[in-house]
């Protein structure tokens, strides 16, 4: 596949505050990128720099294989954007601020298309300075998605949405990158968004980049950890404490939670079959994106 | 550019026409404008009524115009900063020396408006109220009427010259701060505070607002049948106007382009 | 009281410093450019220097000089006289009587005195007595000699309320010669409104009659000029001159009086002579505040005219008091449009206020209008000086200098200080600082051709006080003193060689 945006060894300091060291990625056309961090930890910076609005004090940021500074207008053109807390002119109705800014790119869009596609049509009228945050938010989308741009940076695109239209949100975005062939490079406090959508995730730290997996990668199963549904977990608990190949053995809300020295579930189901219980599975307990996420900042 | 230029005052334009603060500017000259017979009243009795329209428009548009144009001008940036919507506005295929020519057009647009409304309150009044006929002096002809609106027309135009060098002063206070008070606040404050220590400083013939008044004045004097020429005089606030206009202009792009604009 | 001190030397002038305190030298009549002085100059010692007369006493000058040895106090009879000169011989007239008196050496000779009964003094309105007069411990300097007669031996003229006394002196002394009528009648002035009630209040009030007039003599001839009512806020003058002959007793001589009248003219051109012709020539400036204007601007309006009031000319310039407006700039004896303009004014308002609080150099402009042979004045300047006039303090502080300005006082183009014949200028252009601009073929230098030092609090005036033909610059500074004022003057006479 072909690299959409490249970063190199990006830096970006604000007087003796270093926010971005030292930060290489590089994102393919059509991937969707999740950037995770917490607070401080250089996101929005990057997001900032990736968008033109802040200038790297070093490094380089290439789009479409272009020099984002020297071709600013032209990548600016094929790619939309969604600020943090984005605003807009509250005196304006929606179609009127969308309409003004779809006018700086010289395309043609169909304004309630994209209203539709967030929602928002029934409100195309309605002057801004009227709406609630998760509107704005997603006028913010409808803006970013207006004129259909092969690039989208979105940061933090679930701020002020509840979870139906964060779900909503995610689905359409899914749909564009599996359907449209859009790069999606978005921020976001919600794993399981992040997780739902993302093929691959970089998470940030002190402006440093800490790692970059899949996703796929990253959504494990821990076979050290499985959970036994059977008719007598209590009987077979106390078999299996006394094994040395057992780390732990809990019972909890009438599920068998074993927790084995090694990664090894066919010895715990050969020795519960020997020992004659029923079982109907032993399922390996799954590693959420949190707990990943955790690990990498080492917390 | 200019192509984008073209669309992002287009775009200025449409939102400065929503917006109620545009228009009290030059209400606010027109009303002075139509309060000033209180003090210069204007009859039907034969005698010339163009020192109206030469006593009127200096003090409705220059003396409390320009005040209310530096106030405009300095609000132009700094509310898109406070706002932030110069965040969603950048991010588009715009750059940011468009984006502050579109705003020193607006800027420019709006001391249009201002010079207008007064002229045109001013012209109505004077001719409406009063009477228009050709400067005499000693019984000669020394203005005809053709001749007094040429100058009114070359004195506005150097005026708005002076004008639109105000226009780049605002805006460089509006890229300085987020905040649309203070930079109106700073704007206009400097501005006071440098014209009145000009002549001490012996900066008095660079500054442009120098030669704010004095285009009426030479209106004024041909009012009075005195022969009076703008040159040379024009030639040095064409000067420092073109110059200051340029030198702000500059020094705001400079500012922006340096400019955070992610938080 | 008299010291050589300092020699400058600028040019071909050089500049004598020398302490005078007894010379005042006034402002200059606008439209002549004489200034009024408290001096004549007469050779009393006939040794071809002028010396000073002054209302107390003579200063003699020697080798340029005026040592305080040689300062002669007047011969002061008990009333106090009037002094004027002729041939180098002192007049006095007082009340009763006439002498004639002449420097012998350090001592007054008296040559004439004898009694006359001097006729009432027609009231002059222009002069009306100090109370300050009475005070005064010595005479006046008045004109009262005329040589109507051109024989070397001066007539005495009084003007009197029958006409013109004249005294002639045919050997023995004066006598009385004739009365020359040549006033014009006079006008009947309306009384004010008369009540008719209360009946007590009524009163006949018999309209009173006034006589105004301007009376030149120049030799032979008297000029008579009045005025009677023209068009609204005109006026006409007429003129009426008569030639006088002596052998006929001072009467009139056949055929001898000439008469005019002015087209209707502005009541405020007042006579005056502007250029050797016959014709009488009128001039009056006149300042009004712009209408056109949010500042109000002080405007001066110079209007003359040298044919008898067919055509008027005028000049008009933002300006305050001009000092004097008419001077014979470029020597050819006729006398030239002087049209200054303050630069206070320029740029509109808000620059009149900036300037006024926080600004002391006021640009100011000088405009010379030359006269030509037809007594036309050139319509575009001759000459355009712009100076730069640097005050101790902004306008708004009105300070003295300030007023000053006003007064047309800062500048002075009346002098001729190298003796060309041309007028060169003096401008107080600092407040410690009197810049000397030479003219050189009828125009000014940039820069000064010289400076001359002058104390913040002092004045300064130009005239011709050693009376050798080159105007000299007179600085001096007054203090209120409880007894009166007292007066500093320091002259700086102008020399065409270094001492």
């Amino acid at each position: 596949m072909a690299s959409c945006i490249r970063l190199e060894h990006l830096s970006k300091s604000f007087g003796s505050t270093l926010a971005v060291n030292d930060f290489s990625l590089e994102i393919e056309q059509g991937e969707v990128f999740g950037l995770l961090g917490p607070n401080g930890a250089g996101k929005s910076t990057t997001f900032y720099m990736m968008c033109g609005l802040l200038r790297p004090t070093s490094g380089r940021i290439s789009i479409f294989g272009k020099d984002l500074h020297t071709n600013f207008l032209e990548i600016s053109a094929r790619m939309g954007v969604l600020v943090e807390r984005p605003s807009f002119y509250d005196y304006l109705t929606v179609a009127k601020n969308l309409r003004l800014f779809a006018k700086l790119a010289e395309k043609e869009v169909t304004i309630d298309r994209t209203l539709d596609l967030v929602g928002m049509l029934h409100v195309s009228d309605q002057k801004v300075g009227t709406l609630s945050t998760g509107m704005r938010q997603r006028l913010g989308l409808a803006l970013a998605f207006l004129t259909e741009p092969e690039l989208l940076i979105l940061d933090e695109p679930a701020n002020g949405l509840d979870v139906e239209q964060t779900q909503e949100v995610v689905r359409l975005l899914r749909r564009l990158a599996d359907g449209a062939n859009v790069t999606i490079v978005l921020s976001s406090h919600m794993m399981e968004e992040v997780e739902a959508l993302c093929d691959r995730i970089a998470i940030m730290n002190e402006g440093r980049l800490v790692t970059c997996e899949e996703t796929e990668a990253l959504i494990s199963y821990d076979k050290t950890r499985l959970e036994v549904l059977m008719d007598t977990p209590e009987t077979a608990a106390r078999r299996l404490v006394q094994e040395d190949w057992v780390q732990s053995v809990e019972v909890k809300r009438g599920r068998l939670l074993v927790h084995l020295h090694e990664p090894n579930p066919h010895q715990l189901n050969t020795f519960l079959i020997g020992a004659g219980y029923q079982m109907s599975g032993i399922i390996p307990r799954r590693r959420t994106l949190q707990e990943f996420f955790l690990k990498a900042l080492n917390k | 550019m200019i192509r984008r230029i073209l669309n992002a005052y287009s775009i200025e334009w449409t939102k400065q026409s929503r917006q109620m603060f545009t228009f009290v500017g030059p209400a606010f000259v027109v009303l002075l404008v139509l309060l000033t017979p209180l003090q210069y009243p204007l009859h039907h009795d034969a005698a010339n009524d163009y020192g109206f329209i030469a006593y009127a428009l200096p003090m409705s548009l220059n003396f409390f115009g320009f005040l209310m144009l530096l106030v405009y001008s300095a609000s132009l940036v700094a509310t898109e900063l406070s706002t932030g919507t110069i965040r969603t506005l950048l991010v588009r295929p715009l750059r940011r020396s468009e984006f502050l020519a579109a705003k020193m057009l607006i800027g420019m647009t709006y001391a249009l408006m201002l010079s207008f409304a007064a002229s045109a309150t001013v012209w109505a009044l004077a001719f409406f109220l009063g009477d228009l006929n050709g400067i005499e002096y000693g019984g000669e002809l020394i203005y005809s009427n053709e001749e007094m609106l040429q100058t009114f027309l070359i004195a506005m135009l150097l005026n708005l010259l002076t004008q639109f060098a105000g226009v780049a002063w605002g805006l460089l206070f509006s890229t300085l701060t987020r905040s649309a008070a203070t930079a109106i606040g700073l704007a206009v404050g400097s501005w006071l505070l440098l014209d009145f220590l000009k002549h001490p400083l012996n900066i008095a013939p660079f500054l442009f607002s120098s030669y704010l008044e004095q285009t009426w004045t030479v209106f004024a004097d041909r009012c009075a049948a005195f022969e009076t020429s703008f040159f040379p005089d024009a030639y040095y606030g064409i000067a420092a106007s073109t110059g200051a206009a340029v030198v702000c202009f500059s020094l705001a792009l400079f500012v922006l382009a340096r400019r955070n604009l992610g938080s | 009281m008299i010291s050589a001190l300092i020699c400058v030397v600028i040019g071909a002038v050089v500049f004598v410093e020398k302490e005078m305190d007894a010379i005042v030298v006034g402002r200059p009549n606008p439209l002549t450019g004489q200034p009024s002085l408290n001096y004549r100059h007469a050779d009393f010692d006939q040794d071809g220097l002028a010396d000073i007369l002054l209302p107390d006493r003579v200063l003699l000058q020697r080798a340029g000089e005026f040592p305080a040895a040689l300062s002669v106090p007047l011969p002061l009879p008990l009333d106090k006289p009037e002094y004027d000169v002729f041939d180098n011989k002192l007049y006095l007239r007082t009340g009763d009587r006439l002498e004639i008196h002449r420097l012998n050496g350090m001592t007054w000779e008296r040559i004439l005195g004898q009694n006359i009964a001097w006729p009432d003094l027609l009231p002059d309105e222009n002069e009306p007595p100090g109370e300050m007069d009475a005070e005064k411990t010595h005479g006046t300097l008045g004109r009262y000699l005329y040589d109507l007669s051109g024989n070397g031996v001066p007539e005495i003229v009084v003007p009197a309320i029958e006409g013109l006394h004249v005294y002639a002196n045919e050997g023995r002394g004066y006598t009385a010669k004739h009365v020359i009528d040549v006033y014009p009648s006079p006008k009947v002035i309306f009384p004010e409104r008369t009540l008719v009630w209360p009946p007590e209040a009524r009163a006949i009030t018999f309209p009173p009659t006034r006589l105004r007039f301007r009376l030149f003599l120049d030799g032979n001839s008297i000029t008579v000029i009045s005025r009677s009512a023209g068009l609204g806020s005109l006026i006409r003058r007429h003129t009426s001159s008569w030639l006088f002959d002596v052998e006929r007793g001072y009467l009139p001589r056949d055929g001898g009086l000439a008469a005019s009248v002015t087209a209707p003219i502005p009541a405020y051109l007042q006579p005056c002579r502007l250029n050797a012709d016959s014709t009488p020539d009128f001039a009056g400036v006149r300042t009004y505040i712009s209408e056109n204007s949010l500042v109000p601007e002080q405007i001066q309006e110079l209007v003359l005219t040298t044919d008898g009031g067919k055509t008027l000319q005028s000049f008009r310039s933002k300006s305050f008091q001009t000092l004097c407006v008419f001077v014979d700039f470029d020597g050819d004896g006729d006398l030239d449009a002087v049209v200054e303009s303050t630069g206070l004014y320029k740029g509109g308002l808000r620059e009149f206020l900036t300037r006024s609080l926080s600004e002391r150099t006021l640009p100011h402009t000088i405009a010379i209008h030359l006269q030509d042979a037809q007594g036309r004045f050139s319509k575009t300047p001759d000459l355009l000086k712009k100076l730069s006039i640097k005050l101790a303090q902004p306008p708004f502080r009105d300070g003295p200098l300030f007023t000053e300005y006003q007064n047309g006082g800062l500048v002075n183009i009346t002098g001729d200080l190298n003796g060309d014949r041309k007028r060169d200028l003096v401008v107080r252009t600092h407040p410690d600082r009197l810049s000397i601009y030479l003219n050189e073929n009828l125009a000014f230098p940039k820069a000064p051709s010289r400076t001359l030092d002058i104390a913040p609090d002092a004045r300064f005036g130009v005239a011709d006080v050693d009376g050798d033909a080159l105007s000299d610059i007179i600085i001096y500074r007054e203090a209120s003193l409880e007894a009166g004022t007292s007066r500093h003057t320091i002259v700086h006479f102008s020399r065409r060689t270094a001492p």
